[in-house]
């Protein structure tokens, strides 16, 4: 098993090392660089030798190898290198626009699965009953409802007609000036409406599951012989059936973890919402090269490491897996 | 709990009604159809003694290949001529449902629904009706010709890595792998860069970005297959690899892939919608549901109209095709009842 692990890091490293050669070299060659929309916001002209200059202070006028090696060399130092936007450390701007993003993706996955766990049990195990029905249609209805267009419907009807929820930002303006409870009722208002365009299709997602898993199990012989000894419906449930229902939820979630990690690039961009979604956004309209290479390394490696997890876990729940 | 109870668990390899596929053809025949039911120009008219098919033939120019062999009659043609008040009132017309172009600039700038314009107006004035409705021939086109060159790549590549095994299955999941990896939004960037906007940038970033599910699964059913009493027949007989990868393995892979494909093209759908929202898309001038909702967005405050139309249209195609693939889905198990 820590044999089988350390072979699949071994082999995730050249796979990252392939994913952040060709971003870096498909990024640089496209046309247009960081020197271009500098000038441009300058808003006035810029002389050949300008820019010439300005690719020199950026280090681009280098062969495009020349420049991955310089960066690969600094990577493996931890050393991300500085944004050509503002001159922060890639380092900087992503650790900031990381909470946001993590924060909203953990909650949403929990509710979820609280969510799932309620409906989908109960639809299991009142099969064909009518939250069974209801939750059926609801789930295949919800899954057909891009994230974007639910938060569309939210911003336009919750947030504009009815004005309930601030849907720009995650902090009101005058937050300095609030009470740390405030602040924290503030964010909270702010992060609702985002936070149920992230929750309702993994709920949607895991309710289906939860309630096949469910119904599998609870229709299984040692469920029966459970029954057979006298245990009452609830001992059932809870001692019997849930804890053998819920073990390939864990794998699920760890395959769907590395998604909900990524963010959503036109949820946050959509709801101004600073996380990591709209700092690639950002880093890509602006041409920001290192953010651009920092982000890459980070979601690349968060993903492989998913799967790899889920792979493990594979083995950890099912002693019949085995890795050699 | 009784035994009847057990039928009912697996929701997959359900046999359905062949009605599910009624949204998907609907769809489909809007999308094809679309300047029969909006358009400034009739559908058949009479002028100066002849019989012409303006709107008809638009929507002929929309059909891939022969499309290209149509060309407008002369005074329909022209820009400056303006058929709602250039032909004569009296004679024959039969016009399209709602008689605006979908690029057509009207005085009424974000005006809400009325008897003229049966959805409002977007910020340049145009129909947003008509808009909706020529939006699915640029969402359907883009999800199907991405699904089938996503399908065509993904084929490939699990099929070589199934049947061979080994090394270049090593090497190709790998491959694989690294583009899940690979942050989308990066690689639509760069290709919008080389290629420039427009569709085929759309359905190139799609298909690349799509291909692994299908490749995935057609690798998983090519190594499953591979010591099949079948597989060892065929090369016993002396078949060529080829043969037998495309005459005796890929048939029993196609079917689970063209699920996936059909699922894929709501995927596509809603990827392009996506994109065009956030401009990376189909560009301006062209109707896009997703440049609908980045107007409606834009202009949320002043006239919330916008926002329904283009929710409503990627919502009911999204579910189309999936309801779709569930029909497909029974259709093609073999343990469905």
């Amino acid at each position: 098993m820590a044999r089988y692990a350390l072979r699949r890091l071994l082999v995730a490293v050249p796979t990252l090392l392939g994913i952040t050669l060709i971003t870096f070299v498909l990024v640089n060659l496209a046309p247009g660089d960081p020197a271009t929309s500098a000038a441009a916001q300058s808003d006035r002209g810029l002389t050949p030798e300008a820019h010439a200059k300005l690719r020199a202070q950026y280090g681009l006028d280098r062969p495009v190898i020349v420049r991955y090696g310089a960066w690969l060399s600094r990577v493996v130092r931890f050393d991300f290198g500085r944004s050509f936007h503002d001159g922060r450390s890639v380092r900087a701007k992503i650790a900031e626009r990381l909470p946001p993003t993590l924060g909203l993706a953990m909650i949403a996955l929990a509710s979820a699965v609280v969510i799932a766990i309620a409906v989908g049990g109960h639809a299991a195990v009142h099969a064909g009953g009518w939250v069974d029905r209801f939750a059926g249609v609801a789930c295949f209805a919800l899954s057909s409802v891009p994230r974007y267009v639910m938060g569309m419907v939210l911003i336009v009807v919750v947030g504009v007609r009815w004005g309930l929820l601030p849907f720009m930002g995650i902090s009101s303006t005058d937050a300095a000036d609030m009470s740390a409870p405030e602040r924290v009722f503030d964010l909270i208002k702010h992060g609702l409406l985002i936070g149920v365009c992230f929750v309702y299709p993994l709920a949607a997602y895991l309710t289906r599951f939860v309630r096949d898993n469910m119904a599998v199990v609870m229709a299984s012989d040692y469920v029966r012989a459970a029954r057979a000894r006298g245990l009452s419906q609830g001992q059932v449930i809870v001692a019997h059936a849930l804890p053998n229902a819920l073990l390939p939820l864990l794998t699920v979630i760890g395959m769907l973890l590395p998604g909900v990690l990524g963010g959503a690039v036109i949820l946050e961009v959509m709801f101004s919402w600073p996380g990591m979604g709209l700092l690639m956004y950002d880093a890509a309209m602006q041409r920001d090269y290192p953010v651009i290479m920092g982000l890459t390394v980070l979601t690349a490696a968060v993903v492989l490491l998913g799967t790899l997890i889920v792979d493990l876990l594979y083995a950890v729940i099912d002693p019949r897996v085995r890795y050699a | 709990m009784n035994a009847g109870d057990v039928d009912m668990l697996p929701p997959r390899g359900r046999k359905r009604s062949a009605l599910l596929l009624l949204p998907v053809l609907l769809l489909a025949l809007v999308a094809l159809g679309a300047p029969l039911l909006a358009w400034d120009q009739p559908i058949v008219c009479r002028h100066d003694g002849r019989l012409y098919f303006p709107a008809l033939v638009v929507a002929g120019q929309n059909v891939p290949v022969i499309g290209g062999f149509l060309r407008r009659d002369v005074p329909f043609r022209y820009p400056d001529f303006v058929a709602r008040s250039d032909l004569d009132a009296t004679a024959f017309a039969l016009w399209p449902l709602i008689r605006f172009n979908p690029d057509e600039y009207t005085d009424e700038a974000l005006s809400p629904p009325s008897r003229a314009h049966w959805l409002g107006t977007d910020d340049r004035g145009r129909d947003v009706a008509a808009r909706m409705l020529h939006g699915s021939t640029v969402s359907l086109r883009v999800g199907i010709f991405a699904m089938l060159l996503a399908g065509a790549l993904g084929i490939a590549v699990g099929a070589v890595a199934g049947y061979f095994g080994g090394w270049n299955d090593g090497v190709l999941s790998r491959v694989i792998e690294a583009t899940i990896c690979f942050p989308a939004l990066f690689l639509i960037l760069a290709v919008l860069a080389w290629v420039g906007r427009g569709v085929g940038a759309v359905v190139v970033v799609i298909a690349l970005t799509q291909w692994t599910l299908v490749a995935r699964l057609v690798r998983a059913e090519f190594l499953r297959m591979r010591g099949a009493d079948f597989v060892t027949a065929a090369r016993s007989y002396g078949a060529s690899p080829l043969w037998i990868a495309l005459r005796h393995m890929l048939p029993g892979a196609l079917a689970p892939a063209t699920v996936t494909l059909v699922f894929g093209v709501a995927d596509a759908i809603l990827i392009e919608a996506g994109l065009s929202w956030l401009d990376f898309g189909v560009p301006a001038p062209a109707a896009s549901w997703g440049g609908m909702l980045r107007s409606a967005y834009e202009q949320m405050r002043s006239a919330p109209h916008l926002v329904w139309p283009p929710c409503v249209a990627i919502f009911v195609s999204v579910l189309a095709c999936h309801l779709a693939g569930v029909w497909l889905r029974g259709r093609i198990d073999p343990l469905a009842k």
